[in-house]
């Protein structure tokens, strides 16, 4: 999982990466990257975006929607938080840092689309990047949804505890659902937001 | 004088040594780096006059080659390597040795030189691209090889001669193509080579994405190669193993027109199967045994009461079945080698309390060479007996179990450890050594195996049942084997808990539902907890062809959604009122790491009890040391819950 370092680093990149995100509808402001601890007020038809990806090669670029990108994400495994507009989204372009760049392979098309839903912590599941030879660079996405809420519950108690975390990736999911009744049986949290508290 | 001289490390050794061998008073417990230890001895196989044997033993971590002279019992070691190896005799004084590296192979052809008093050897390595057939290889002419090529569209299969493939004139260093005895587009699966060494026939699989399996094969050399017969599914496919007693036609192993796989001949001119040759109601053929030259069809492999059997085809060939089976009663004698005047053979004996020994047999004379053992650290006297049980099942399916039980623990009856295999199609349990078993019952823990529906070896029919029966038919077998050997009194029904891994890991989960009042714990390893989410990240859910076939398996997601959500062990945590251990690998492809946290966090959410190993690295099938360290930890586990 994400070591101090390489968090340490994505904390560096928080400026570059919140001023590229960016959606296909409606999109009018750059998303803003959330610090661990720090609390957000959102906006009307703003929600806040869980970006998981894993890479086994540096990337200089990840783009989705018209445009928008994150650059220099360092090799590893990364869980971060950005505020950005709700809408419908999709993968676009990915280049890793240097000069021969492997032809990109996707696996399934339906791993490339996700959603952002306004006052909502939007999981889209991990897009994970392997480059397997110098000539290819494979991706797919993979729904990690109660791992990643580890992490963000460690990371993030404040926006866990007052925004409702729903699933917007690719396939059916039914976790954040049944997580959300089991909290409301057991008597832990009376509204929706917060019954999705972990 | 040599003083001794204890150093930190010395003495942690010696420390140590001073705690070997725990007992309760009925038989040592046996450490799990010592139960999963590698086994030392992996084959051994005689030359065709049977003056010398050649082992494939491993030692630390090298695999090494050892020949042993058959007369004087000395023994000279002739090759190592550090990855995997296969080897096989090439005459009477030449083996070849394939070396498994990570995307090649590479050969070598070792030459004996037995003087008068003493076996001199030398290695070559062979420069040729491509890999040794091993099947066969006797009956092909001294000096030269069968030699299989791969070029990702075609595969081919030369007759070469020694000298070329040490020292290759070909193009891409392949063997010149004058030598080129068969070829397919796809591929091959297993050339098919006559008593004479001509390659005759071969099943090749074609179009990766959309597979198909191609039987072609030719009359003779010279003869053109003909396509025989093609099929879509590989379960269809009739795989050719030999030629029939007429050489004209083949033997394969088909289960056409009929429910298990039987050794059927195959009409060439007709294109159709001919005569069963041998069939089992309700048990497949699973394999065959070929003569000294691996060539010849000499038997039919399939298992019953848990344990291998052969049926020869050849009444001479049984009553030397027969003899050596009386010669180690209770066991399975399996033949690895035959001389070509049949009368020494090497043979493997193995059965539930071991994991195999090897001897030279001299039938001529009535004497036993005792080889060597493929785990010599095990000893039988401390590994415990498994029986097989015939069990009932709720709607009349019967099916076959197996109950491991300990020695006795001061007369209480022991604990249950109920633990269902993964798959949960085409896989099986058996009687055989398992370590999985040994390691837990001779810690003091009865051990059940069951072969549910869906299980491997029992024929079509009873796979198929297997199908869209998670939680269901598949629990129902595995509760009535529980449910019969609580009746025999033979385990204490108080104390029984249910671990399995993969497929066995969701059957426990769901299982502590089904029956809450049943089992005081379950764990599992890499057992998947919800459905749905198999369909997302799985590794075969990555093809749409992939994702049909598990659709077949468990139910379509499309049109299930509400059963595949209401069979998830995740999403009945609420039911579950035991202690769950819950392991995963966090590099499973197969079987996502997610599949734990969301067991885990459903767990919680309801307040239960939850033991977490994370197994750092490991995927779906862990490394040998992965795999000791969790067993451990399973075994505390169990032993916390099962005997305080």
């Amino acid at each position: 999982m994400q070591t101090a370092t390489s968090r340490r680093r994505a904390c560096e990149r928080g400026a570059i990466a919140a001023a590229v995100l960016m959606g296909t509808i409606g999109c009018v402001t750059p998303p803003r990257w959330i610090e661990s601890g720090e609390t957000v007020e959102l906006r009307e038809g703003e929600g806040l975006l869980v970006l998981h990806i894993s890479t086994n090669v540096e990337l200089s670029r990840l783009s989705f929607g018209l445009g928008g990108s994150i650059q220099d994400v360092p090799e590893g495994e990364h869980i971060e938080l950005f505020v950005a507009r709700a809408g419908s989204y999709r993968w676009t372009q990915i280049r890793i840092t240097g000069r021969d760049q492997p032809r990109f392979r996707v696996q399934r098309e339906d791993d490339w689309r996700f959603r952002i839903e306004a006052g909502r912590i939007n999981y889209v599941g991990l897009l994970e990047l392997e480059r397997t030879d110098w000539l290819r660079l494979s991706g797919r996405t993979i729904d990690r949804s109660a791992l990643a809420m580890e992490s963000l519950r460690a990371r993030h108690p404040a926006l866990i505890e007052r925004y409702p975390l729903v699933y917007n990736g690719p396939g059916q999911n039914v976790f954040f659902e049944h997580l959300r009744a089991a909290a409301g049986e057991v008597g832990s949290a009376g509204s929706e937001a917060a019954a999705a508290r972990p | 004088m040599i003083r001794l001289t204890l150093g930190p490390a010395t003495l942690a050794l010696a420390l140590t040594a001073l705690l070997a061998a725990p007992s309760w008073g009925a038989g040592k417990l046996i450490p799990a780096h010592e139960m999963y230890a590698a086994p030392a001895l992996q084959l051994v196989e005689m030359n065709p006059s049977g003056s010398h044997i050649a082992a494939h033993a491993l030692h630390s971590g090298t695999h090494g080659v050892l020949i042993q002279e058959v007369a004087t019992g000395e023994v000279e070691p002739v090759f190592r390597a550090k990855q995997p190896i296969a080897f096989g005799w090439v005459d009477d004084d030449t083996l070849v040795v394939a070396v498994h590296g990570r995307n090649v192979i590479d050969s070598y052809l070792i030459e004996l030189d037995q003087q008068e008093w003493q076996l001199g050897f030398q290695k070559h390595r062979v420069k040729a691209a491509g890999w040794p057939v091993f099947k066969g290889m006797l009956a092909a002419t001294e000096d030269e090889l069968l030699w299989a090529t791969w070029d990702e569209e075609r595969s081919r299969v030369y007759r070469a001669p020694t000298s070329e493939l040490l020292d290759p004139q070909g193009r891409g260093s392949q063997p010149h193509k004058r030598h080129l005895v068969g070829a397919t587009s796809g591929w091959a699966q297993g050339w098919v080579v006559d008593r004479r060494g001509v390659v005759r026939a071969v099943l090749a699989v074609q179009n990766p994405k959309d597979p198909e399996w191609v039987l072609r094969y030719r009359a003779g050399p010279g003869e053109k190669w003909v396509e025989l017969d093609r099929w879509e599914d590989e379960d269809d496919a009739a795989r050719p193993v030999g030629l029939a007693s007429n050489d004209r036609d083949l033997l394969v192993l088909s289960r056409e027109e009929r429910d298990t796989r039987a050794l059927v001949e195959y009409l060439v001119s007709e294109r159709k199967l001919g005569e069963v040759v041998f069939a089992n109601p309700g048990i497949d053929v699973v394999d065959v045994l070929y003569d000294y030259h691996g060539a010849e069809v000499q038997a039919a492999i399939y298992e019953s009461g848990g344990l291998r059997q052969y049926h020869h085809l050849r009444e001479f060939d049984a009553g030397q079945q027969q003899w050596l089976e009386e010669r180690f009663p209770g066991q399975s004698v399996a033949l690895t080698s035959l001389t070509l005047d049949r009368h020494l053979m090497s043979v493997l004996v193995s059965g539930p309390r071991n994991p195999g020994d090897f001897y030279v047999v001299d039938t001529k004379n009535e004497r036993v060479l005792d080889v060597g053992k493929v785990m010599p650290h095990l000893s039988p006297e401390d590994l415990v007996d498994v029986q097989a049980l015939e069990v009932e099942s709720a709607d009349g399916t019967r099916v076959e179990a197996f109950l491991a039980l300990p020695r006795a623990f001061g007369g209480r009856r022991p604990p249950l450890v109920v633990m269902p295999h993964g798959g949960p199609l085409g896989v099986r349990d058996d009687r055989h050594f398992n370590p999985d078993v040994q390691y837990l019952a001779v810690a003091g823990f009865a051990v059940l195996t069951v072969n549910y529906r869906g299980s491997e070896g029992y024929g079509r029919a009873f796979l198929d049942a297997g199908r869209r029966e998670w939680s269901e038919g598949i629990e129902d077998d595995i509760e009535a084997a529980v449910d019969i050997v609580v009746a025999q009194d033979a385990v204490d029904p108080e104390r029984m808990c249910i671990y399995g891994a993969s497929y066995g890991g969701y059957s426990a989960l769901i299982s502590a539902t089904r029956r809450p009042q049943r089992y005081v714990c379950a764990a599992s390893l890499n057992g998947p907890s919800d459905l749905l989410l198999v369909f997302q990240s799985s590794d075969f859910a990555a093809t749409e062809e992939g994702r049909r076939v598990f659709a077949g398996i468990v139910g379509d997601p499309k049109t299930e959604r509400e059963r595949l959500v209401r069979i998830s062990p995740a999403y009945r945590a609420a039911e579950i009122d035991i202690p769950v251990l819950l392991a995963h690998g966090t590099e499973d492809r197969r079987v996502d790491v997610e599949h734990a946290y969301r067991m885990k966090a459903m767990l919680e959410a309801h307040g239960k009890r939850v033991e977490w190993v994370l197994l750092e690295g490991a995927p779906h099938s862990p490394s040998p040391q992965q795999y000791v360290d969790f067993v451990t930890k399973l075994h505390r586990f169990l032993y916390r819950h099962l005997y305080r």
